[in-house]
């Protein structure tokens, strides 16, 4: 998933930039609440991370921007403030939940996934899909409890289009969720990937769980509960 | 009565004030009194010089006595220092009842009639610088129908002149003496009034010495609150610095020790690098939780004379909203059974740092129930919250406020956030409390906050 990072502190941000990344995260790492709100309204992300004390101006004025910008955009502060007092102001701010530092990386990252699943209508980290199950948290596919080998990009897809569900979504918006930036040869990439994704699904006794929609995108055609 | 003066501080400065008001009052009146004596006596005096002449002429003109000339048997004239003197139109001595003053005049050494003045209608004292002093009066004023002459009665007042002066000398040192008891007596009065004050002073001195810890309660009413206030100040301050040098010292050793242990992981060459980074972890994660519950435990508690008195449902609603937000998937619902209205004896930080972490746990805990009551009585308030999660095993309610045990070997993991409640809770006074609840869920947990002194 797409995740924003506004840290000022250079050594946090480079090793949570990496750490998620490997997780297969994109990452947009700022270091300044002026940057980090240009680059949310620029790439919308699935997930933000904002630190409060900020050198420009701070964490608090930042998310209030992105609020009255229209952004529904999950929001994890981290303080290093321990007062209840910041902690109500955050989250009265806009804000969905708060860390504070120092965190471990374990509980940043259940954080991130329990905003992102609530975010778009899911209760549990393990989503059912008919006898499809995607653990969120593990990253992993299974069906009738049968894991399902999946590459990381074949992955991210699914996940994408389980969590845009009944929506179509667009080749260009797979690839912004995919990618840091975007080129004319990753949507090729992603018609590669979708369709080995189909075969993998097909193997397994789904064979139509992906459609196409000519000129519009995919569609993902599960009832996900 | 000793006590009832000595025990209000205005009624000690009142009562000195008034013993010294009423005794320079007793002498001013009976030396007034004196005084008016005596004017009755000159008053009668002069009347009966001044009646004097028409007495002498009714006696006359009655005939019931014999004439006047004959009365010098009677009463002959046998004082040097009062007689009667005629003076003319210029100032010329006719003639007087004391001879050498007509020789005086003739050897002209003095003359009485040019040392008078020409009218003198009041008894009067007069005196020159050569120390002649006389008292005169005239019995018939100069210029009068009879034969012109003034005739003077007049009294040689030289001893009167020189008792007066000796008169003044004595009240002089009277006066002088006056004012040195009034003084001292003030000085008195206002040592006796002032004495709490100055003992108050010593105290204080004795305290900044420590030659003493607090101050004694044996005051006037008027300075026991402020008595009272400086020894609440006094044992607030002495608990700061006993909590500042505990954390201080607790902190050292536990990050010392931690320090210690990881240095050795570090260097032991013959242990797994995966296993050696999982004890640094853990031990930072340790190192973390004693400094944030040190540096809470310095810094919060009741501090100064501030009578708190701190809205409970304004801190609520902010603690609502943020965890309502947190744990929407649970769609807690949180139920106040206290008054909109109802404020608790605690600084507004402490109360939210204590609701904070008690409502974090109870929200992480519930399934779907939160009740929040609070009980106000005359000693304080109770405040009481619950939930419908899981109850704690009986074995866990003594050992989780991490009761005496020291701050760097609080369990890790178990959080700091009861810790830093009771430590809270306790700066006032109050207790802090599970009690288990009949039935299968819920452990209430319990705060009584007392009114503050």
């Amino acid at each position: 998933m797409q995740i924003l990072l506004v840290e000022d502190n250079a050594l946090l941000n480079h090793h949570l930039t990496s750490q998620l990344s490997e997780d297969g995260h994109i990452v947009h790492a700022e270091s300044t609440a002026s940057a980090g709100l240009q680059t949310i309204r620029k790439q919308p992300c699935d997930v933000a991370i904002i630190d409060i004390g900020l050198p420009d101006f701070d964490g608090l004025r930042l998310i209030k921007q992105i609020r009255s910008g229209g952004l529904a955009t999950p929001i994890l502060i981290l303080t290093a403030r321990s007062s209840w007092q910041d902690k109500v102001e955050g989250l009265d701010a806009g804000a969905d939940d708060y860390l504070v530092k120092p965190f471990q990386i374990e509980e940043l990252k259940a954080r991130l996934h329990a905003l992102v699943r609530r975010s778009v209508g899911f209760t549990s980290p393990t989503v059912n899909a008919g006898n499809i199950s995607v653990d969120l948290n593990a990253k992993t596919v299974s069906v009738d409890e049968q894991l399902i080998s999946l590459t990381k990009f074949e992955y991210s897809i699914l996940e994408h289009l389980i969590k845009n569900r009944q929506k179509v979504v667009s080749k260009q918006q797979l690839v912004d969720a995919m990618y840091k930036t975007s080129q004319d040869a990753q949507i090729n990439s992603i018609e590669v990937i979708i369709s080995r994704l189909r075969k993998k699904l097909a193997a397994v006794g789904h064979d139509s769980v992906i459609s196409t929609i000519r000129g519009q995108g995919y569609l993902f055609e599960l009832k996900v509960g | 009565m000793k006590n009832l003066v000595k025990s209000h501080f205005r009624r000690r400065v009142l009562f000195s004030s008034l013993v010294i008001v009423l005794s320079a009052l007793s002498g001013l009146s009976y030396l007034a009194s004196q005084q008016y004596q005596k004017s009755i006596l000159l008053t009668f005096s002069a009347d009966v010089l001044y009646q004097l002449p028409s007495v002498i002429n009714e006696i006359r003109s009655s005939k019931a006595l014999p004439d006047v000339n004959q009365w010098d048997d009677l009463y002959p004239h046998n004082s040097q220092e009062f007689g009667a003197f005629l003076c003319d139109l210029d100032d010329k001595l006719k003639w007087t009842s004391v001879p050498r003053y007509q020789r005086y005049v003739e050897e002209g050494q003095f003359d009485m009639c040019a040392f008078l003045p020409n009218s003198i209608p009041k008894p009067e004292l007069f005196e020159d610088h050569q120390g002649h002093a006389y008292i005169a009066y005239e019995v018939l004023p100069r210029g009068n129908r009879y034969h012109g002459k003034q005739l003077l009665i007049v009294k040689n007042a030289r001893q009167e002149v020189a008792d007066l002066h000796r008169m003044h000398y004595r009240f002089t040192l009277l006066f002088i003496a006056m004012i040195v008891i009034v003084v001292y007596a003030l000085y008195l009065a206002f040592k006796w009034s002032f004495s709490p004050v100055n003992k108050l002073i010593k105290e204080i001195e004795d305290v900044q010495h420590e030659r003493k810890s607090a101050l004694s309660q044996d005051y006037p009413l008027e300075l026991k609150e402020a008595v009272g206030a400086i020894n609440r100040l006094l044992r607030q301050s002495k608990q700061q610095e006993t909590r500042y040098k505990d954390s201080m010292a607790d902190l050292a050793h536990s990050l010392k020790t931690r320090i210690a242990a990881s240095n050795l992981v570090l260097t032991d060459s013959s242990s797994d690098p995966l296993q050696s980074s999982m004890i640094i972890s853990e031990q930072l994660n340790e190192m973390d939780q004693v400094v944030q519950y040190q540096l809470k435990r310095a810094t919060m508690g009741a501090k100064g004379l501030t009578h708190y008195q701190t809205p409970l449902s304004e801190t609520v609603d902010g603690f609502e909203r943020m965890f309502a937000k947190i744990y929407q998937d649970k769609a807690i619902v949180l139920h106040r059974l206290f008054e909109s209205d109802v404020a608790l004896p605690i600084a507004k930080d402490d109360l939210s740092e204590l609701l904070g972490n008690i409502l974090e746990n109870n929200y992480r805990y519930a399934q779907s129930t939160i009740v929040m009551s609070v009980y106000q009585h005359s000693s304080g308030s109770t405040i009481t919250i619950d939930n419908d999660g899981p109850k704690l095993a009986d074995e866990q309610l003594s050992a989780i406020f991490n009761r005496g045990v020291r701050a760097d070997q609080i369990n890790p993991g178990t959080g700091i956030g009861l810790a830093v409640c009771r430590e809270i809770v306790q700066s006032y006074n109050g207790d802090i409390w599970f009690e288990q609840t009949v039935g299968e869920c819920g452990t209430n947990l319990k705060i009584f906050l007392p009114v503050q002194e």
